[in-house]
């Protein structure tokens, strides 16, 4: 009885699922005779297995669903929006019993007469609008909605098994290429060889195979938002048209939902702002029914995802205007924004121009968030749109977390993982390639082009290959466009690597993603070449606000750039400071400005802080405060306010180790220089970035 | 409750580690090291397809460094990360003798970061370390 019963959950949950496309489209296109027919199988099943278990409340809604539906089939009932929401409300009610059931649940005595009763008072067809026709047309539709129906047999499985598994089978490979070293040096006995050859291919494929288990198909995501949107334009008072297009696209599971909240955030406000109500839309010369698209397309080793609608836009100077006002932006910073960065505004924390905060949406606790899941896991986010004819926003984001096609480099016998999509070739340094100083840093002259370029063996501290002739330039192109030469001593192999996290201590160095292990067993570390890029002094920040600037703008600018925060001190003179010193500004009442220990001091985050740039009688009652931290070191420096931030040319410092100066739009500022100031106070800082930026 | 203790041996001290945490006591192999890492972390080694993160205990108590590197390392998972701590012998399995005692004096600030407290075994008083904090990120990390 017990396993008859599973069986029926199982089979009812497998039904359930396939049913999710069809009923969203079946309320579209009522006349669509398979769909309809698919709906009826499911509810007539239901109530068949229903009589072997004794469920009465189960089998009276079925059966008052299938005689509805039957009543439909034959033509005899209009199948109309009551219809349509009481089945839909059926097939929600019958979806929560059978979870309850799952979960080992009585469903016990509950009123369902209401859910009954909509039927009742659905009408009944009067017009032969609705007779039935003999052949229905079958167009595309239905034939997705044939092929969802395939039987398909699955199992569930608890991801750590499926982890587990997936390691067993890397150790095998582990030792399979042991054994394989081992058989190269004896001189093996050929049917030997033939036969570990054949176990190795075997192994491949096995490989290969646990490899696409962590797979899905991307449709089960987006076809898993069809009911929330249909639920959610009917509350708004929408119409809305949904299209999905995903075709085979598959990305990892872990992936997948990764990217659910994020999506089920850009579908919502897609709804709730973007598409207008269907009066709206008429005045507007527009069709009534709001077109929604999803879709998915894999191009390379990135998954694109798009969410397309027509409704009315994001409204650039509107963004600006709020944007301004709420002081993300500066006034003039924000005139210097191209179209696109200027949507981009509206990723920033704190930023909605919903005219109406809505229970749906418009909080402006999104779009921020968004941006960060995506970018967390190593996609992009970018927004188009054209006031009243809609807004299109693309994802894109990597195939999978864990298996990245690599290639590995070589230094002082050290070997780095590269992702390969990052490469965009490989050139030998020495031959074709001048080398220039510019600036104070080494560039690479390739085909006419100039590029800068770091050695990854002066970067890491680690004694690499010296000669020009022997070293290898990789030329990586970043997310912003930009492109830049690492200089190795040679690349190892290229290969499919299995990227599997790695310590956060080692994570927070920001210069590797996580740790593969190479075929003969060594671990090798994947470079984070962002981190890496910015360790070498090159600008390619996508967290300050230079991100907000469009692909091409910032690929055109030079990259001898840091992102500043431009203040005043209380002495009046204007100073900067880099932007990835700064750990927060407080505001600090001035009687919490301590004195003891002959330094004055404040108290941040339970630690004691020396405070810099306290001059005179601040006047008022609080003063900003930076706090600024590099290297272990803190400390807070007071301000006079104005705080501002701006991208400053580091060729323009000048003066040595003790004050700096920087030019910013023709003014000087002092380089706030934290090393200077905590060793004034004892403390150590290590020598790291921060001299570099200097 | 198992009160086991594994006793091993840093730059000449000894200290005690819940047995319970404990997965592997293993002999270390090729370490690569991770450039610009901090100092505590000794490198990368792996188990076979694991990868652990080797931590230098001597250096994560602020013991005096050592003329060579450590040959042994006891493997614990923390937050899901496999580490090996690096130490120089593993002497015993003990269980602890009553409760652990306070530190009443004033400790170096790596031992001061990762003390629990003191407890008796039958080779004498060991200093007990919690592992989530001599392995977990230091300060010197809020750095940009």
């Amino acid at each position: 009885m017990d396993d008859l019963i599973t069986e029926f959950i199982a089979e009812s949950r497998e039904m359930l699922q396939a049913l999710e496309r069809g009923l969203v489209a079946w309320e579209r296109e009522p006349e669509d005779r398979a769909l309809l027919d698919e709906i009826f199988r499911f509810v007539h099943t239901v109530k068949g297995n229903c009589g072997f278990f004794d469920l009465p409340r189960l089998e009276a809604l079925a059966h008052a669903a299938e005689d509805a539906l039957g009543e439909a089939r034959a033509g005899q009932r209009a199948i109309d929006r009551p219809l349509v929401d009481a089945v839909l409300a059926v097939i929600d009610r019958i979806g929560a019993m059978i979870e309850t059931l799952a979960e080992g649940g009585q469903l016990g005595e509950g009123d369902d007469s209401a859910l009954i009763a909509a039927f009742a008072a659905a009408p009944v067809a009067a017009e032969p609008a609705a007779e039935p026709q003999a052949a229905p047309v079958v167009e595309a539709a239905p034939t997705k909605a044939a092929r969802a129906r395939d039987p398909f047999r699955s199992v569930r499985l608890p991801t750590s098994l499926v982890d587990r598994v997936m390691s067993g089978v890397s150790d095998m490979i582990l030792v399979r290429n042991e054994l394989e070293r081992q058989l190269r040096q004896s001189d093996g006995d050929p049917a030997l060889l033939a036969n570990f050859g054949r176990l190795s291919s075997l192994l491949s494929e096995l490989q290969a195979a646990m490899a696409r288990v962590r797979m899905q198909p991307i449709a089960t995501l987006l076809d898993s938002y069809q009911r929330m949107i249909r639920d959610l334009a009917v509350e708004l008072g929408k119409d809305v048209e949904l299209e999905i297009e995903s075709g085979q696209v598959e990305l990892d599971r872990e992936m997948i939902e990764l990217l659910r909240d994020p999506l089920l955030h850009i579908i919502r406000n897609a709804i709730d702002h973007g598409i207008e109500a269907p009066a709206e839309r008429r005045a507007a010369g527009k069709r009534p029914a709001g077109r929604l698209m999803l879709s998915a397309r894999q191009t390379g080793n990135e998954i694109r995802i798009a969410i397309l609608d027509d409704g009315r836009g994001i409204d650039g100077d509107k963004v600006v205007a709020r944007a301004i006002e709420r002081g993300v932006i500066s006034a003039e910073d924000a005139a210097r924004l191209d179209p696109a960065a200027r949507l981009m505004l509206v990723c920033e924390p704190g930023l909605s121009t919903a005219a109406e905060v809505t229970a749906i949406s418009g909080r402006g606790v999104g779009m921020d968030v968004v941006r960060a899941s995506i970018e967390r896991i190593g996609g992009k986010l970018r927004i188009l749109s054209t006031p009243g004819e809609g807004c299109r926003i693309m994802l894109d984001v990597p195939l999978t977390l864990s298996i990245v096609p690599s290639i590995t480099v070589e230094v002082g016998g050290q070997v780095f993982a590269v992702p390969r999509s990052f490469v965009r070739e490989i050139v030998r340094n020495g031959r074709d390639v001048e080398v220039d100083r510019i600036g104070g840093m080494r560039h690479v002259r390739v085909r006419g082009e100039l590029y800068p370029c770091l050695g990854l063996a002066d970067l890491f501290g680690i004694a690499g290959e010296t000669d020009p002739d022997r070293q290898t330039l990789v030329m990586l192109k970043m997310i912003d466009g930009s492109v830049f030469a690492l200089c190795v001593d040679g690349i190892a192999d290229h290969c499919d690597l299995v990227i599997r996290p790695v310590a956060p201590q080692v994570i927070a160095t920001g210069l590797y993603v996580g740790v593969a292990q190479l075929n003969d067993g060594q671990p090798a570390l994947m470079l984070d070449l962002h981190g890496v890029s910015q360790l070498g002094g090159l600008n390619t920040d996508r967290q300050a606000r230079t991100a907000v600037q469009s692909e091409a703008q910032a690929s055109e600018e030079a990259r001898d750039l840091a992102a500043m925060i431009l203040f005043a001190g209380l002495d009046g003179i204007a100073r900067a400071v880099p932007m990835a010193t700064v750990e927060r500004l407080i505001d600090v009442p001035l009687d919490d400005i301590a004195h003891g220990g002959g330094f004055p001091h404040i108290v941040f985050e339970e630690a004691i802080v020396p405070l810099h740039g306290l001059v005179g009688d601040p006047a008022g009652e609080s003063i900003d405060v930076l706090v600024l931290s590099q290297a272990g070191a803190r400390i807070a420096y007071a301000t006079a306010g104005a705080i501002d931030t701006a991208d400053i040319d580091l060729a323009t410092v000048t003066g040595g180790a003790g004050r700096r100066l920087v030019l910013h739009e023709g003014r000087s500022l002092e380089l706030l220089d934290l090393a200077t100031l905590a060793q004034a106070r004892g403390l150590v800082a290590a020598d790291d970035g921060w001299r570099r930026n200097g | 409750m198992n009160n086991d203790l594994l006793i091993a041996r840093v730059a000449g001290e000894r200290i005690a580690m819940a047995a319970v945490e404990v997965q592997s006591v293993i002999e270390l192999g090729a370490i690569v090291p991770v450039p610009r890492a901090p100092g505590i972390i000794a490198g990368l080694a792996t188990q076979r397809s694991r990868t652990l993160t080797v931590i230098d205990v001597a250096l994560a108590l602020d013991l005096p460094a050592r003329p060579h590197p450590a040959r042994f390392a006891v493997v614990v998972e923390i937050e899901g990360v496999g580490y090996a701590l690096a130490v120089d012998a593993v002497e015993h399995v003990l269980p602890g003798e009553g409760e652990v005692q306070p530190v009443k004096m004033k400790l170096s600030p790596g031992w001061a970061h990762s003390a629990v407290g003191m407890i008796d075994t039958a080779v004498g008083t060991v200093m007990l370390v919690d592992l989530t904090r001599l392995v977990g990120i230091e300060p010197q990390q809020k750095a940009a």
